[in-house]
């Protein structure tokens, strides 16, 4: 063992310095990350694990585009090259080390949310990637001669003011140069080669690690199925299929046999995907590591090009986004319950619950939490992000005070939670009254297939969502919906529970 | 001039100054998580004999922040708006841990049958569209005085729009003679205030009874301040950078004015070792005086005050009731030295570098989030690590240009004081101080 386990920590620590200074002044979801001139990631920080291979993939997606020169500031936020969802847009800057002209040594990437860009009409469920709001392929937005006008034209369609744009784009910029300056600083202080063989280090440490955890599962071939309940547009489930090959630290996850794209918003592409599998096997990690190409290199991912786990062209992706990217963390899960059955839990309520409401121009989106699978050990959490996205829920009073929406009641939702020895967590109950015209669209799942128990434990009670028009209750059939509300309606979101662990213990005729 | 006493109560030491204009004394003592006021008892009777009913009393203390985490608080029932009980249970649905496939949240402050709906609504206008019903109130209170119930956290919709239910509520629960907090007290939206209302309601009692320790040691409560803070003024941009044992306390004060405060915790920096696949990694996260410091015989994991001590940074020359084990963390700091194939010494530096690192990122990245300059900024170390913490954090730093200044490690409890006598601490802030005041340059210290 080398004095290197010192350094490589300190070096740790100064990269997520840099990373932090780039995302500090801003708040809600983000990502920054620092990729290297080949394109490979350094490090990446965020919230949102789902996030963590869009930077390698917008990049190379980039480079198709155009030849990207030190100094210049691109801006994308399509899914269709990597990124997530069309509300997060991306800052992307070329950067060079410590000298003051030389190579291209770096890229900043930093993400920021921008709700506006879903606004589009929101009338019907997007068939293609245009229907969901405000698409910006990878492009240069600012070089010598300054911002690239036509972007920023079209940005502003979305209903965001110019002078809010600009300030946003200030304060991008401002952020990136301060982060840039960080790591300067950095490879003044290091110098070039070291902190290249440092980076080199991490990587080779965050693999290491990653197939230290992988060793775990034993080896053999673990298989897992499950199903979206539809796509919104075909009242057909969706599946998705995974094989877990295991040969020591060798490991192959494959969806082949997973559905064809589909027609509505539920596809992933393939960095969503790459990103699902990465947390999935960091989970089995006891300690944190550097998230960079070396954490991603420990482990193969196989998903076949134009399946709902890597859908192509111009496929829709904001369910896909919120909901499959759940479902393939459950198929996953599912996989190691064959392989370390005492050590997996049962599977969570596993649905983002995601409602968009437009009125006028303003869009409001809210996410909301399931019960979680209870394990061996525990009962299963109430009303949390369960699997991947860890979204804060929305205030009730900002909710009230920036759109014209009245929340009656917010809570927990009692007896959704699977029964068993351990008990799946609750579910969430919301319910919204509209005060003003507008559109509503749901992309929530799990309201057919339930959140199975194990060890005969039971099922988490499914999701529903309830209309209330005129004093008469409906419930939606098809939980993937877009429908006009008028004032007075109200819409109540139950969530589903979690699945329980072990059969319930009878008691004893003597103990009766 | 009467009597003054300031006392820095922590749950490994406390720190107490006492002057009477002429006489100063300064005194350590070791505390105990559990009856945090013992170690201020212990400082107390090495004073000479003094009238305590007319001593001015500023107390600086962890208690707040150790009863909320230990969960010393009195049982506490949450009134809130119907429809809305679950709030503090639901949170923000955020789990703690972002990789865990079996995710949690805190446990709340109130239990869920603790907490009940009242029928009311204030819209976000502030509009009352709902009134409070006076029978509703009476049936919950009867419902209440069921149970063993101290205190009482009420977190009505858009009371910080307008109060008035909230107020209305207070009053009748009040005469029933519980302590109470109402949302409308604290600032944010409802996730925001309704914890920190529930918070306050949960430690309300105990904090009164910690409050009435020291009436019971015969000091009058008007003379008390509990809530004592350390003194920073000057002009332009400055950073108070003040060193606890268990936390550093980096305060930005524009023209003598604060504009921001963070802890960081020193316990993160708490040594693990190595793991299989050969990083040093920090942890575990919970230290304080729970196990504590492996120096002071307390607990195995060893802390950044382990290595600091153990490299003699550390020194208790005001201290001769505390006692450091050197040999305990020789013991602990022996097989990773070998691991590492260093000796212990040299281990210890190590990690002392690492937190260095760590506290310097922060203290800078602070600076970023409040536009601070890192290039004309007058910093200002004291407390116990100051001396010795200085040099590591600035040259580890992306600071570029400071005035740095370093007080003693008396000098935050000499802050709390109502009034500094001229002269009466000279000798104990000569003693503990360090001689450099420069400029530093680019991470390099240039000695005058």
């Amino acid at each position: 063992m080398s004095l290197d386990s010192f350094q490589m920590q300190e070096l740790n620590t100064k990269l997520n310095s840099v990373l932090k200074s780039l995302v500090a002044p801003f708040s809600g979801e983000l990502t920054g990350a620092i990729v290297d001139s080949k394109g490979e990631l350094v490090q990446v920080i965020g919230s949102d694990p789902l996030h963590f291979a869009t930077p390698e993939a917008v990049i190379k997606s980039l480079k198709k585009y155009v030849v990207p020169k030190v100094g210049e500031l691109f801006v994308t936020n399509d899914p269709g090259s990597g990124n997530t969802r069309l509300c997060d847009l991306l800052f992307i800057q070329a950067c060079y080390g410590r000298s003051q002209a030389g190579d291209l040594r770096y890229y900043l990437v930093l993400q920021i949310g921008v709700p506006t860009l879903l606004n589009k009409k929101l009338d019907k469920m997007a068939t293609s990637i245009e229907d969901e709001g405000f698409r910006v392929p990878p492009a240069p937005f600012e070089d010598e001669n300054g911002l690239n006008e036509a972007i920023v034209d079209y940005l502003c369609q979305a209903g965001i003011s110019r002078d809010n744009l600009i300030q946003k784009v200030n304060e991008a910029k401002s952020s990136l140069k301060t982060a840039i300056h960080r790591l300067s600083l950095l490879e003044t202080q290091m110098g070039a080669e070291k902190l290249n063989s440092g980076i080199a280090a991490l990587r080779k440490y965050s693999e290491k690690s990653m197939k230290k955890a992988i060793h775990e599962i034993p080896d053999g071939e673990y298989t897992a199925h499950d199903f979206l309940d539809n796509d919104g547009i075909e009242k057909t489930p969706v599946r998705i299929q995974c094989r877990l090959s295991v040969q020591g630290e060798n490991i192959l996850v494959s969806f082949q046999g997973s559905s064809k794209q589909v027609k509505g918003p539920f596809n992933c592409n393939y960095a969503m995907t790459l990103s699902t599998c990465f947390w999935f096997f960091r989970c089995l990690l006891k300690h944190d590591i550097p998230i960079n190409s070396g954490a991603f290199n420990a482990f193969v991912v196989e998903a076949p090009e134009g399946t709902i786990v890597n859908g192509t062209g111009p496929a829709p992706m904001l369910g896909g986004y919120y909901e499959t990217s759940n479902r393939i963390a459950d198929v996953l899960i599912g996989c190691l319950s064959k392989a370390l059955p005492l050590e997996t839990p049962a599977l969570n309520g596993s649905s983002s619950n995601i409602t968009l409401m437009k009125f006028k121009d303003k869009v409001m989106i809210d996410t909301l939490g399931s019960g979680a699978g209870a394990s061996k050990s525990k009962d299963g959490s109430d009303a949390i992000n369960a699997s991947l996205h860890n979204t804060p829920a929305s205030s009730i009073e900002d909710i009230e005070s920036d759109y014209p929406i009245q929340v009656i009641h917010s809570g927990i939702r009692d007896g959704s939670g699977g029964e068993g020895r351990h008990k799946g967590g609750d579910g969430l109950s919301r319910g919204y009254k509209f005060l003003e015209p507008g559109f509503v669209m749901m992309l929530s799942d799990r309201r057919d297939y339930k959140p199975h128990g194990i060890f005969g434990g039971s099922a988490g009670l499914s999701g529903e969502n309830i209309l209330n028009r005129s004093g008469e209750k409906k419930k939606l059939h098809n939980e993937k919906n877009v429908f006009a509300v008028k004032p007075n309606d109200t819409l109540v979101i139950n969530t589903p529970g979690g699945g329980a662990w072990g059969k319930v213990v009878e008691p004893s005729k003597e103990e009766t | 001039m009467s009597w003054q006493i300031a006392a820095n109560i922590r749950e490994m030491f406390v720190d107490l100054v006492a002057t009477d204009g002429k006489q100063a004394f300064a005194c350590r003592s070791a505390n105990r998580k559990d009856s945090l006021i013992s170690g201020f008892n212990e400082a107390l009777v090495t004073l000479p004999p003094i009238d305590r009913t007319t001593v001015v009393l500023a107390i600086s203390s962890d208690f707040e922040r150790v009863a909320l985490r230990e969960r010393w608080g009195a049982t506490t029932a949450l009134l809130a708006t119907e429809g809305f009980e679950n709030v503090l249970e639901i949170g923000n649905q955020s789990r703690e841990k972002l990789f865990s496939f079996q995710p949690s949240k805190p446990t709340p402050l109130i239990s869920h049958d603790l907490s009940f709906g009242v029928t009311e609504r204030t819209l976000a206008n502030g509009l009352v569209e709902v009134n409070l019903d006076e029978k509703e109130i009476d049936f919950v209170l009867s419902k209440l005085s069921l149970s063993e119930i101290k205190s009482i956290a009420i977190c009505l919709l858009h009371s910080n729009k307008n109060k008035s239910h909230e107020l209305q509520l207070a009053s009748r629960v009040r005469e029933k003679g519980y302590f109470v907090s109402c949302s409308h007290e604290f600032e944010g939206n409802e996730q925001v205030r309704f914890k920190k209302a529930a918070q306050k309601s949960f430690i309300g009692p105990v904090l009164e009874e910690f409050h009435n320790e020291f009436e019971k040691l015969g000091f009058t409560k008007k003379n008390i301040d509990l809530a004592a803070d350390f003194r920073k003024s000057g002009d332009g941009d400055q950073i108070f950078i003040t060193c606890l044992e268990d936390r550093i306390i980096t305060a930005l004060v524009r023209d003598g004015k604060r504009i921001a405060r963070k802890r960081l915790k020193v316990s993160p920096l708490s040594m693990m070792g190595l793991d299989e696949a050969g990083m040093a990694h920090v942890g575990p996260a919970k230290v304080g005086s729970e196990p504590g410091p492996v120096i002071l015989g307390k607990g195995l994991a060893l802390t950044y005050f382990d290595t600091l001590a153990y490299s003699s940074k550390l020194t208790l020359d005001d201290s001769p009731r505390i006692k450091f084990d050197q040999s305990r963390v020789q013991r602990v700091l022996a097989p990773l030295a070998k691991q590492l194939r260093v000796t212990p010494e040299s281990c210890a530096e190590m990690f002392n570098e690492l937190g260095a690192v760590y506290i310097a990122t922060e203290i800078s990245l602070l600076m970023e989030e409040f536009h601070f300059s890192h290039v004309d900024c007058k910093v200002t170390f004291d407390g116990w690590f100051a001396n010795l913490m200085a040099t590591p954090i600035i040259s580890k730093s992306a600071f570029r240009k400071f005035d740095v200044e370093v007080l003693s490690q008396w000098s935050p409890t000499i802050g709390l004081l109502k009034e500094i006598p001229k002269g009466a601490f000279e000798k104990l802030t000569e003693r503990g101080s360090c001689k450099f005041s420069s400029k530093i340059l680019d991470g390099e210290t240039h000695e005058p």
